[in-house]
């Protein structure tokens, strides 16, 4: 099944190859922000957890790449992915507290660890520390430019909140009619923003050195986005749990109003949707695990998880149409055939 | 010297709606299963229309918040939104901005330039007369109507002015305070930049500020600040 144009496999093996060298330049440029110093046990110990347990760099290095297809350097892009770095991890850990996750990535959550209170403590401290690297742009950038990756940066923050906002609102109002077109707008705010389309306007900005189009990036950014996190989503129903990094099932446990979820809530016999949504309106904490291995078995047999894939690939597909259209003008360049390589990428993902 | 190499042009300018069509190869290949290009086709359609309308909802929001003056519908798309999110923190960020513009203006042949304060005729005047902002060749002509007093600030980088520009409704750091439309005239005098301001007289007292733009990049080339005093 495929509604992606293939993509040669050099082009695609491009993508961890940069995701390693640019990554790598990344957390090189965290060391300065998440360096040992007081008060070390309660606090910046801690800031240092998440960032320390890894993963795939990928929103600093499309806005490393972005940088350099568009004209700017390494140096000059590094500072705005370490902010994105800070700020990503910042939102993970408030995440993991207003979902009550066990997990993230192979390891308890840091709420999980050392409670509520020091975890949304840690979260702040990490925003601050990104807003600090923002700051810092002024040298390298200059206080125009800086200022206006700084006005990129708080647009995405706010877009991120409102998409959290949303998807929190559905789990406490224990919404069960929503559609396709619900989830995407919140996806749009909550995951596109701050994973592709930020980082892309961003490093374009760094690169041509002037304030960009008002939709520039923003529907290849969306259908890029979107692909990764419905993808993301079927990952952590039938992922490998030791790849993957998060616990399996995880959206279930938290109710999380993913596609299969929506399209199991649509196509369900009557007496199905009732028990599923008396099963969404409990606690986290007081749902059993029968119960959620049912749910995942109706997906099954109703072929959510497929449509969720199908879908999936179908806005991958746009994304490689919208990608070549903002590529269109940039010279050929190992980072122009990254970000041209990424909608193939992200389903590729296991 | 090498030739830059390009990705060739698309034929289309506009995203195209017409899915099926164009993933029906893939979806063939897919197996040629009909539902299967449907979910495609759908899940694409329903994509645009997500992302189209909340495009659509941004140019909204962008033309309530410049009051949908007649400079902003004037305004090309490509400096829109960060245009006008510039105009709505330019209070916040006026002491970085005027830091820049001083260095700027440090400069050999640049000269700021502000008009001393005045009290103006009732009903139509123009106080501030033309004065120069650089060595050579702008001279700059705001044109103020007020029934108060009003001080004049401009600030203006050299050789801006050269080009056409468009100004940002003046604003205060009061965010209640209704802003102020300044509008560029053209005149066809040349080196002249002409700016004109009316001020009624049931506007608040306050300082008013905003950005001046060249029309075409969408940089700041300047600042324009007007302290309106009481009646």
């Amino acid at each position: 099944m495929t509604a992606v144009a293939p993509v040669a496999a050099d082009e695609l093996e491009l993508v961890p190859e940069l995701l390693r060298e640019y990554g790598d330049a990344t957390r090189v440029a965290l060391c300065e922000y998440l360096r040992p110093r007081e008060p070390r046990r309660h606090l910046y110990s801690l800031v240092a957890d998440y960032p320390r347990r890894g993963g795939r760099m990928l929103r600093p290095t499309l806005c490393i790449a972005a940088a350099r297809a568009f004209g700017g350097t390494l140096e000059e892009a590094v500072r705005s992915a370490a902010a994105l770095e800070l700020l990503h991890n910042a939102f993970l850990v408030h995440d993991d507290v207003e979902d009550d996750s066990d997990e993230r990535r192979g390891r308890p959550t840091l709420h999980a660890l050392h409670g509520v209170p020091v975890a949304v403590n840690v979260g702040d401290a990490l925003t601050v520390l990104g807003l600090r690297a923002l700051i810092d742009n002024g040298a390298a950038l200059g206080a125009r430019l800086a200022l206006l990756v700084l006005e990129e940066a708080e647009r995405m923050a706010r877009e991120s909140i409102e998409g959290q906002a949303i998807e929190l609102g559905w789990r406490r109002d224990n919404a069960v009619t929503l559609a396709d077109g619900d989830y995407l707008e919140m996806v749009l705010k909550k995951t596109c923003w701050y994973t592709t389309i930020f980082p892309l306007r961003v490093g374009a900005l760094i690169g041509r050195r002037r304030p960009l189009e008002a939709e520039r990036f923003l529907r290849f950014g969306f259908f890029l986005g979107a692909a990764f996190q419905i993808q993301d989503d079927v990952l952590n129903l039938a992922g490998d749990p030791v790849r993957y990094g998060k616990e399996l099932g995880g959206d279930l446990w938290e109710g999380k109003r993913t596609l299969m979820l929506l399209h199991l809530l649509r196509n369900a016999a009557p007496d199905e949707r009732s028990r599923l949504s008396d099963f969404l309106s409990e606690p986290r904490r007081e749902r059993r695990a029968a119960d959620v291995a049912w749910v995942r078995e109706r997906m099954d047999a109703y072929g959510s998880i497929a449509h969720a894939q199908r879908t999936a690939h179908a806005l991958a597909g746009a994304a490689r149409h919208e990608g070549e259209a903002v590529l269109r003008d940039v010279p050929g360049s190992r980072d122009a055939r990254f970000i041209a390589a990424l909608p193939t990428w992200v389903l590729e993902r296991r | 010297m090498t030739d830059r190499i390009k990705k060739p042009k698309l034929d289309r300018t506009d995203p195209v709606r017409n899915w099926s069509a164009m993933f029906g190869g893939a979806a063939a290949a897919a197996g040629g299963n009909g539902a299967l290009s449907d979910v495609i086709a759908r899940s694409v359609d329903l994509g645009y229309r997500v992302i189209d309308e909340y495009v659509r909802q941004g140019q909204k929001a962008a033309e309530q918040l410049t009051g949908g003056s007649a400079d902003f519908e004037a305004m090309t798309g490509s400096v829109q939104e960060m245009s006008v999110r510039m105009a709505q923190y330019t209070s916040d960020v006026l002491g970085m901005w005027f830091q820049m513009m001083g260095a700027a203006m440090a400069a050999p042949g640049a000269a700021a330039w502000t008009a001393p304060a005045s009290r103006a005729e009732p009903a139509r005047s123009a106080p501030p007369a033309a004065a120069p902002v650089a060595a050579e060749p702008v001279r700059v002509r705001v044109e103020v109507a007020s029934t108060r007093p009003v001080e004049v600030g401009i600030d203006l980088r050299p050789g801006a002015g050269l080009t056409p520009l468009i100004v940002h409704a003046l604003r205060a750091v009061d965010p209640d305070k209704p802003a102020l439309t300044a509008t560029v005239v053209a005149n066809g005098e040349p080196g002249v930049l002409r700016l004109r301001v009316r001020i009624g007289d049931d506007h608040p007292p306050g300082v008013y500020s905003g950005l001046l733009l060249d029309e075409a990049s969408g940089l700041p080339v300047g600042a324009l600040s007007l302290r309106v005093g009481s009646a």
